[in-house]
Parts: C-alpha cells; sequence; structure tokens
C-alpha cells in the first residue's frame, strides 16, 4: 500500500500546502485545517485506530501518549547504544509533566502541531500511513523531511524532538554514559556563603 | 539573617491596605538596589514580587527542575513565533539569581549613542563610573582568575590567540567560585552575588517591607501624579488571589523587567503620550555554537563562563561578542540539528568533547512586547539588518574552533548543518536564511521596552528615569535602555538604578517632603 517515503517529494507537497501562508506565525489556524482537515479524510478510509489500549495522562491525550511512544522510539533508538535505555527512563510521564505546567493556548498550539505530523503524510496522498504507523526508516525519512523543509515544518519538528529529548536528558540514568557530573555541591560538601555583609555606606 | 519576607502563606487577611515613601515592583537587578538605596537613606520602602521566595538550600543543580521552579512561565516564556525563548527569573531576586554572573559596564561607545541620539547626555562614562566602582565592590565583582577559565574556555581562548584576535577573562559577581557549573540553576551555595543574598537582605535589614507572591496589577494615579500601587497576593500553587494590596506611596517605581514593565503600564493605562510604552524591545538573541575535539572538555565542568572574544565589539567591527559557556547534556542535546535517532545518539555519545561558546549581538529595537485580549505577547523576529552579525558571529567562532584543533563545528540552525574543515565555514553559513526556526536562538537579556530619552515625544522617560507624563513614576530596570549594550546588562541596571535612586533622593521635586 506504501510507496517508499522520498524526502524530496514529501517536502514540495507540504511546502505546497503551507504556500498561501502568508504570516509568520507558527501553527497558524490557516495551515493546521488546511492539511489536518484534508488529513481526516484520508484517514476515514484507513480503520485501523493506532491507540488501542493506550492510556492518557494528566495532559496529554491517549493519541498522544500513543504518538510520543513511537516519536520518542524514533528519535531515541537506544537499542545496542551505550546509553540509558529508553525503556527504563519514564519519558512519557516527564513530558505529561512539562504539558501539565504549559498554559492552555500553549498546549492548544502543541496540539496541533502534533496532529500535523502524524497526519502530514496523509494528506500527501501517497503514502497512506500515520506517523504513529510508519515503519523505522520511513519515520526518520518523514523526520528529516520535516527538519529540511518548510519554515514551520523545521519548527514543529525542532519543537517535538525538544520536547522528547528533554524529558529523557532529564532523567539523571542518562547523564552517565555522557559522563555528565550533575549535582556537585553536596557531594563535594560545599558550605553555603550565605548572606553577604553589609557593606560600607558610601554617598557617590 | 537579614532577609525577611511576607509570602501568600503569611496573609491572614483579604484586604491589605499599606503605605511608605516608595513603592517597587520587582525584586531583580533594579528594584532590590532601589529597596536598599532608599531604605538604608532612611525611607520607608516595600517591595513587592510577583514570584515566590525560594531559598538558595531548595536549588537542586538540575536545570530542568530549575526551570520550573525559578524561571518565568516555568521557562516556557517564548515570542509569538515561538522560535525564541525569553528567559527571565521569576523569583525573589529575579534574573540575578539564575544569570550566568557575568558582568560589564555599559560601554562607553554605547553611551555616546544614548547621548547624541537619545539627549542622554547625563549618562557619560565619567557620570557613572563611581557607580560602577560602587557596585562592583559591593558584589565582588572581579575578573576571572586562571582557575575560573576551564578547558571549555580554553579552547575559546587558543583559537582567538593564534587567529592574533582579542579575547579576555570575563568578570563575574561571585565570591569564591564553587565552580560547580551550575549558574543557571540558581546558586545553592551562594557564591553568586545575587540580589537573594546581597542588596534584598540589606534592603531588609534597613527596614524595608519585602512582599512575595504578590502581582502588582495597576499604578494608582491621581491627577498626574503616581500615588500607588494596586496588587494582589496569589497563592503561588494555584495562581488564585488571596488577598488584594493597595499601596499608597509618594514614589512609585517600576522594576519588572522589560516583559512586565511595559504590561504593568499598559493594564494601568498611563503614561503613554508617545506611544512608545513597550515597543523597542531588543534581547540580544543568544545562540550555541558547539565545536567537537579530540580529546575530553567537559564543557560542563567548573566556572561556567571563563573567557570572551571582543575583537568584533563595535559595530563597525561586526556588534558582536563571543562568550566561552559551558553547557549540560540537556542544553548541548537541544543546541544543533545533527540528524534523526541513531545520528542524533551518535552526536550525544561525544557529549565530553564538545566545547561551546554564547553569541551575543547588538541588535536593533524591532520588537514589542504588548497586551492582546489581557494576556503578554512578545513579538520579536531576527531582523534583516541584523542577520550578517548573527552569521558573522558564526563564521567567527568556527574559525577560532579551528584554529584550536576542532574537529567539525556544528551550527545553531533549525536543519542540519555541520562544518567539517575550516574552507566549507564561508558556504555553509551563507546557506542560512533568516526564515522563523531557522536558528536556535535563547534571549537571556531582554531590554528596550520603556525608552528612556529626553523627549517626550519617543520616549517614554526622561533622563533621569521619570515618567515624562505622570510626576513620582520611576523605571529603574533594562527597560529603560534606549539601544542594546551587546553585552549581559546586569551591572548596568544596579549602576543605573543606583543613579535614579539617588535622583529621586535628592528631592529636587519635593516627592519625599
Amino acid at each position: 500500500m506504501s510507496n517508499p517515503i522520498r524526502s524530496e517529494l514529501l517536502q514540495d507537497e507540504i511546502g505546497q500546502a503551507l504556500a498561501p501562508m502568508r504570516r509568520r506565525r507558527f501553527l497558524a489556524l490557516a495551515v493546521h485545517t488546511t492539511l489536518v482537515a484534508g488529513a481526516g479524510t484520508v484517514l476515514a478510509a484507513c480503520s485501523e485506530h493506532p491507540v488501542g489500549d493506550v492510556k492518557g495522562g494528566k495532559a496529554l491525550s491517549a493519541e498522544q501518549v500513543a504518538f510520543f511512544t513511537h516519536f520518542s522510539q524514533i528519535v531515541l533508538p537506544t537499542e545496542g547504544t551505550d546509553m540509558t535505555p529508553l525503556s527504563s527512563v519514564p519519558v512519557i510521564q516527564n513530558l505529561d509533566h512539562l504539558f501539565s505546567g504549559m498554559d492552555s493556548e500553549v498546549l492548544s498550539g502543541l496540539g496541533m502541531a502534533i496532529d500535523l505530523f502524524e497526519h502530514g503524510s496523509l494528506v500527501m496522498g501517497w503514502h497512506f500511513s500515520r506517523f504513529s504507523r510508519m515503519p523505522t526508516a520511513d519515520a526518520i525519512t518523514y523526520i528529516d523531511a520535516w527538519q529540511s523543509g518548510h519554515h514551520i515544518q523545521q519548527g514543529i519538528i525542532s519543537v517535538l524532538k525538544k520536547l522528547v529529548y528533554a524529558s529523557y536528558w532529564r532523567d539523571e540514568r542518562t547523564w552517565a554514559p555522557l559522563s555528565f557530573d550533575g549535582p556537585v555541591s553536596e557531594k563535594w560538601g560545599l558550605p553555603s556563603l550565605g548572606e553577604a555583609p553589609l557593606p560600607e555606606r558610601r554617598e557617590v | 539573617m537579614m532577609l525577611s519576607v511576607k509570602t501568600a502563606a503569611d496573609s491572614k487577611t483579604s484586604n491589605l491596605d499599606l503605605e511608605a515613601d516608595i513603592v517597587i515592583v520587582g525584586s531583580g537587578a533594579g528594584g532590590a538596589v532601589m529597596a536598599y538605596e532608599m531604605a538604608a537613606a532612611g525611607k520607608s520602602v516595600i517591595l513587592l514580587e510577583a514570584g515566590s521566595h525560594v531559598p538558595s538550600s531548595e536549588f537542586n543543580e538540575k536545570f530542568p527542575d530549575m526551570l520550573e521552579m525559578l524561571y518565568e512561565d516555568q521557562g516556557n516564556q517564548a515570542t509569538k513565533q515561538g522560535d525564541l525563548l525569553v528567559l527571565q527569573g521569576r523569583c525573589l531576586g529575579g534574573s540575578t539569581v539564575v544569570n550566568g554572573c557575568v558582568t560589564f559596564r555599559v560601554p562607553d561607545f554605547i553611551l555616546e549613542k544614548w547621548g547624541q541620539e537619545y539627549g542622554l547626555t547625563n549618562l557619560t562614562p565619567e557620570v557613572l563610573a563611581p557607580y560602577f566602582d560602587k557596585v562592583e565592590k559591593n558584589l565582588s565583582i572581579h575578573t576571572n582568575g586562571p582557575h575560573e577559565i576551564n578547558e571549555n574556555s580554553r579552547k575559546l581562548q587558543r583559537g582567538a590567540e593564534q587567529l592574533g584576535w582579542s579575547v579576555k577573562p570575563l568578570k563575574r559577581n561571585i565570591k569564591d567560585c564553587g565552580l560547580t557549573g551550575h549558574c543557571l540553576s540558581g546558586c545553592k551555595t551562594d557564591r553568586k552575588q545575587s540580589m537573594l543574598v546581597t542588596y534584598l537582605p540589606w534592603a531588609s535589614h534597613h527596614g524595608a517591607q519585602i512582599y512575595t507572591d504578590t502581582f502588582a496589577t495597576r499604578i494608582l494615579t491621581d491627577n498626574g501624579r503616581a500615588t500607588g500601587v494596586e496588587a494582589e497576593v496569589r497563592d503561588p500553587q494555584t495562581g488564585k488571589a488571596v488577598a488584594r494590596m493597595n499601596v499608597k506611596a509618594k514614589v512609585v517605581v517600576a522594576a519588572a523587567g522589560a516583559v512586565q514593565t511595559p504590561l504593568l503600564f499598559l493594564r494601568s493605562n498611563l503614561a503613554n503620550s508617545s506611544g512608545q510604552v513597550g515597543k523597542n524591545f531588543a534581547c540580544h538573541p543568544s545562540t550555541m555554537i558547539v565545536a567537537e575535539f579530540g580529546s575530553d572538555v567537559y564543557t560542563w565542568r567548573g566556572a561556567m563562563l571563563g573567557v570572551y572574544v571582543d575583537e568584533f565589539e563595535h559595530p563597525a567591527k561586526g556588534g558582536f561578542v563571543l562568550e566561552g559557556g559551558g553547557a549540560g547534556p540537556i542544553e548541548l542535546g537541544m543546541s544543533t540539528e545533527p540528524g534523526t535517532g541513531p545520528a542524533y545518539l551518535d552526536f550525544m555519545s561525544r557529549a565530553k568533547n564538545y566545547a561551546s561558546c554564547i553569541s551575543l549581538i547588538h541588535d536593533h529595537n524591532v520588537g514589542q512586547v504588548s497586551l492582546v485580549d489581557g494576556k503578554k505577547q512578545i513579538d520579536y523576529a531576527l531582523a534583516e539588518q541584523d542577520f550578517p552579525a548573527m552569521k558573522a558571529a558564526f563564521k567567527a567562532a568556527a574559525k577560532i574552533y579551528f584554529a584550536a584543533g576542532a574537529e567539525r563545528v556544528f551550527l545553531p540552525t533549525g536543519d542540519k548543518r555541520i562544518i567539517e574543515s575550516e574552507d566549507q565555514i564561508d558556504s555553509v553559513v551563507e546557506g542560512i536564511e533568516n526564515n522563523p526556526f531557522a536558528l536556535r536562538m535563547v534571549s537571556y537579556h531582554p531590554q528596550g521596552t520603556m525608552r528612556m530619552g529626553s523627549d517626550p515625544e519617543k520616549s517614554v522617560v526622561g533622563p533621569y528615569g521619570e515618567s515624562h507624563d505622570v510626576e513620582g513614576l520611576f523605571v529603574c530596570d533594562a527597560s529603560l535602555f534606549p539601544t542594546s549594550i551587546i553585552v549581559n546588562p546586569q551591572e548596568s541596571v544596579y549602576a543605573l538604578s543606583n543613579y535614579i535612586a539617588d535622583h529621586i533622593l535628592a528631592d529636587k521635586k519635593e516627592y519625599l517632603s
């Protein structure tokens, strides 16, 4: 059912879809409705739902949990490397915590970004797979196409990657493979100097 | 312990009516110095801080945790476009608690420009020198010694020296630095001489009353004269108001920073006959350039900021500086685009081999802070006229690193841009276009939104920080700067605030009589 993903094709398609945008505004609603609404038609043709038994978090919906689970596996393939296994780091929990601290406008923008990225491939019409169902090689090509594509695509994929990276590296179990020391003051027994003494009163 | 603070938890009544000679909004570099100078001169002072009092014992040296605890919008404050993070402290002591300790005096050529173009002929190097001398003494500002220049900064230093470019040790407000590299998470052992351990406790000692969790909603006036501030004491967990506060004062000083000060004025619907409140936002959009070396660097170890390259500081030579700045895994992991999946992990696996530096440019005041449907909005996009300085900074950094023996240089771009050898520098950098998200930018230095100047039609406040429109209403934070100053602004705010405090105390208009 799927054609091999060719990044230059994908960029052209998305670039054309985004061309009507005139305002330099991140995640403009116009872009969202153009692409995601279009994707919905194609999506309806695909019966399999990717969420399955996945449960939502405090701030993340079940669909977003499913999305980020797949996305983090693609962008952080720790298996066979010296890095701390992704499975031992609560990336989704950390993401949920991060999202729960954001204001409603930012959350709404991120929700649109995720939708756009998840369904972007469907609207192109040549690849009947939303991102969460793509095999690894296709998913990497798809991500790289966004990374080198239109500036809105670049913005969206950069934000999504940063969210996942931050949720992984914030866990101290990930630091040893990098030789990162983490907190040191207590380890080194550094005493607090406390408040500075009152200065000598000087008029200028 | 000299510091005494009233928090939301201390609120016993739902209405608080207070009175003082002077009420100050904001406890960062401007507000804290103002509070101390006024209180030490015997004036009654009330200081309102929207953030919470977080004692340094609660700093845990984990950057993501501290972003959430100490920074505005939990570290998520961004421009409307979304491609520039604007990092500011939101805690007692403001950004002085979370900065990198770097201090500079306003460069003389900037003061000259302020005099010529904005009528600030009062702000000469000679007039300001004693103020700089004073804050430098009070805050233990000193030139980094050799032990405060880590391997990360040495790479920058060696490369610049190889090229014959000027490179100097930075000056920092720190006492017996613990060399932890965790400055941006607050200084757990109180070596950084932030306002939290200096001017605020000193102000408190002299009787200043400090209220945290207290958000100033409106400046009050009567017949063109400032009379006080209306505020809400808010539960820091829920954000809900637990008490209303009304502070009557003879003098009102706004020191909430270049984002919140104009918002306070706009909410109050005053002092804007020039139409300049919130305009002229500049921010030193900053990027991190990363270079890979064949040997271990451990960019996160030692003093966070060691040296800087000032060869191109003057606008005629480029208008940018490069500061040797360390980074932890989170900052490194987001600094560039090395590729997806295996390529990214491969990049991160060599984290200890990277050196990093920060670029600061003399950006033009093209942005704006405004209220849209009652919410703050920061509009800023890198101006076309500033893009050459940004590219020149990348080229200079890459040249320096290759001169120091780097194997490759990673650019802070939205797409993948890696320079593998010196002869690729120009072609790789020139390929960058000035689009949204093209660069990975962070601002630590918002400024300019309450422009100071002698012409009431073109500026919000006069040469002594007083509103052109409302008597007894002053501003003393980085929003005053009529242009960006290229270098880290904290010391300039300290000195300017002290200068304005002296003017208020001279009381030529008899506000305090």
